[in-house]
């Protein structure tokens, strides 16, 4: 199994990196652990550098990730930098067919429906798939790129919005930090939230 | 330009109504659309075309240019360049090349009585074999991309070129902090008009044609 984190820019740094890549080690030593990333400096695993053409920015990296280019193979399993792992979230990575996705059970006001706003209820934090089985993604995304970047926020609307089928981890699997202040699930989401103030917080006091 | 205005509000009609009444759903295009007629579309377009008319008539007189010029219009998006610049070289040939389907679908409907000629494509790979060479969009190009391109322009090509400094858009990977650092990643020949203006205190667009 591949395990990628992707980090660009300067939002995070190798320590949010680090953390992450620790915190999930001590439950899977097996597994290969990547980077993908413009700045490979003080990264404990191996790293990928980021593609120079098609330039992109902040969150839309992840999208190459489904590129037929990228050089993994077999069963990826993605996380974002801004995830906390609690306890042992791999027992419900079984399934790597298709494209799986978070299901923000925390979205739960009528607001996340107005069409136009192409909200979405699932969000992109883990992903489970098969190298090679999601290249329609990236390749829709490439066709018509720019005007994908002025129209969604991020790829999670455009994964929902564009019509891509997806399944979701069960409900239990992950925890909104910001909505879910009881924390029991082997993972906590960060989103919309700046973590890097939670980040700091939290390795100072545990 | 009513009679452009016009017409827009028919396509966003069209595309409401396609929202309503077929698969097709996508309401974002009207906000495209609506979009790329804003004032300060016009404002810079207009701008672009006030410098290139100093400049082209002298050199179209002193370097026996044809007398119906090839322009074509990088990134060109629903056509708003191709009409203004239609609207001053009324015997010129134009296309508006866009990699996007649908700004030729809907552009060729919204100036159908403009004699613009619409590509969908990149304009990498279309070429610039004109005589002017226009984009006001060298912000969502290819760095490497558009200087290769503008290495394999024929001598005699005029370009007129936009970029701006507002790197914090998602589309904008190709912005420059200055004028002078777009001018030298231009690597133009020479340089016949350069300018800057600052739009709503947020950013600054720079103009730049030469050869």
């Amino acid at each position: 199994m591949n395990i990628i984190f992707v980090k660009w820019g300067n939002k995070y740094n190798s320590e949010h990196v680090n953390t992450l890549y620790l915190s999930l080690l001590q439950y899977n030593s097996k597994a290969n652990y990547y980077c993908y990333t413009e700045d490979p400096s003080n990264l404990l695993m191996s790293t990928i550098p980021i593609v120079s053409k098609p330039r992109l920015k902040r969150w839309w990296n992840k999208l190459y990730m489904f590129s037929h280019n990228f050089p993994l193979s077999g069963e990826c399993l993605f996380f974002d930098i801004d995830t906390r792992i609690n306890k042992n979230p791999f027992p419900y990575f079984n399934d790597f067919s298709g494209l799986t996705l978070i299901d923000c059970h925390w979205k739960n006001d009528s607001i996340f429906d107005r069409p136009h706003n192409y909200d979405v209820r699932i969000n992109s934090s883990v992903i489970t798939w098969t190298s090679g089985t999601m290249n329609d993604i990236w390749e829709k995304f490439y066709k018509n790129k720019d005007y994908y970047l002025r129209k969604y926020k991020g790829i999670d609307r455009f994964i929902v919005h564009e019509g891509f089928t997806y399944k979701t981890f069960p409900t239990e699997l992950i925890q909104s930090f910001k909505f879910e202040p009881n924390k029991i699930a082997p993972i906590t989401t960060y989103e919309e939230l700046d973590y890097g103030d939670h980040f700091t917080k939290n390795t100072k006091t545990n | 330009m009513e009679i452009i205005l016009q017409r827009i509000l028919k396509q966003i009609e069209i595309i409401y109504d396609d929202s309503m009444y077929s698969q097709t759903n996508d309401l974002y295009r009207i906000k495209d659309l609506i979009h790329s007629v804003d004032y300060n579309q016009i404002l810079s377009k207009r701008w672009l075309i006030t410098e290139l008319l100093n400049i082209f008539n002298p050199i179209r007189n002193k370097h026996n240019l044809g007398e119906i010029p090839k322009f074509i219009i990088g990134g060109g998006w629903y056509g708003l360049m191709a009409y203004l610049l239609r609207e001053k070289f009324e015997n010129s040939l134009i296309i508006n090349v866009d990699m996007d389907p649908v700004c030729l679908d809907i552009g060729s409907k919204i100036y159908h009585d403009q004699d613009i000629g619409f590509e969908q494509n990149d304009v990498v790979d279309y070429g610039i074999d004109c005589d002017i060479f226009v984009s006001t969009s060298v912000e969502h190009f290819d760095k490497d991309d558009f200087k290769f391109l503008l290495k394999s322009k024929p001598k005699h090509t005029i370009c007129a070129l936009q970029s701006n400094d507002w790197e914090k858009i998602d589309s904008h990977i190709n912005c420059h902090k200055t004028l002078d650092d777009f001018i030298n990643y231009l690597s133009l020949k020479e340089v016949l008009y350069k300018g800057e203006i600052k739009i709503n205190n947020e950013y600054s667009r720079f103009t730049v044609i030469g050869w």
